[in-house]
């Protein structure tokens, strides 16, 4: 997919675990696995918006664009 | 879909679910009574169909049989389509709304319940030529009609189908709801 996300690099940027962040945002552990590996159709807002206020970060520092090298 | 709503929704599966057992019931023991009935006196056909039938001693057993035969077979659809929406009770009761298990069910029940419809034109044309065919000349017929039941039925049957569509688009857009995080 070309949408790549950045969620593993933001969390060992601000030395936190998918545990923590899972909890401070209120979605289970299993998602944020799924997040962090790209795993899932989308992310919604408000999802994003509480990522974004945990990790004090902008989504784009989440989500990286890629074209598919085909 | 809120708590209420669920919840409602699953009272409301599980009270259907257990009228339609009484229906199942009811439906089977009516069969088996007016098929007593009709074995004991054959007057029971008589007043069914007064137009048909005006000597009961021209029914023969045969007659009588065949017409009992076609009216289980109506039974049999009938209880066929309660169980299929018992299945999907079953599934709506447990919160499983939108999902392709209960919209199979609904489906079933539609075309189960359509068929029903045409059948029943059918087994009544048949039923009237079996009765009447004890009948001296002249007065032996053939009756094909649709009733208002029955296009209520077919209408019925529509809705059933729809709605059934419209569990699978929603069980669809669940899933892809689920696949958001």
């Amino acid at each position: 997919m070309a949408i790549i996300v950045q969620l593993d690099v933001m969390l060992a940027k601000r030395k936190m675990r998918s545990k923590e962040l899972a909890e401070a945002i209120g979605i289970t552990e299993q998602n944020v696995s799924l997040l962090k590996s790209g795993k899932v159709r989308g992310v919604r807002f408000d999802t994003l918006e509480k990522i974004c206020a945990v990790l004090e970060c902008q989504p784009g520092d989440l989500l990286e664009y890629v074209p598919d090298g085909d | 879909m809120s708590t209420h709503t669920l919840d409602r929704l699953k009272r409301l599966s599980r009270i259907l679910y257990g009228f339609s057992v009484a229906l199942i019931a009811a439906l089977a023991f009516a069969g088996a009574v007016l098929t007593a009935m009709t074995i004991a006196d054959v007057g029971v056909l008589t007043r069914a169909f007064p137009d048909v039938v005006r000597d009961p001693a021209t029914v023969s057993m045969t007659a009588r049989i065949v017409s009992l035969a076609l009216g289980w077979i109506a039974i049999g659809l009938m209880i066929h389509a309660i169980r299929c929406l018992m299945r999907m009770f079953s599934l709506t009761g447990q919160g499983r709304i939108l999902t392709q298990e209960a919209a199979t069910w609904m489906r079933r029940a539609g075309i189960t319940l359509f068929v029903l419809a045409i059948y029943s034109t059918v087994s009544r044309t048949l039923t009237i030529l079996f009765l009447s065919m004890g009948n001296p000349p002249g007065e032996r017929q053939l009756a094909i009609g649709v009733e208002s039941t029955q296009l209520f039925s077919i209408f019925l049957a529509g809705v059933f189908l729809l709605v059934a569509h419209a569990l699978v688009l929603g069980s669809e857009i669940e899933q892809e709801n689920k696949s958001f995080v």
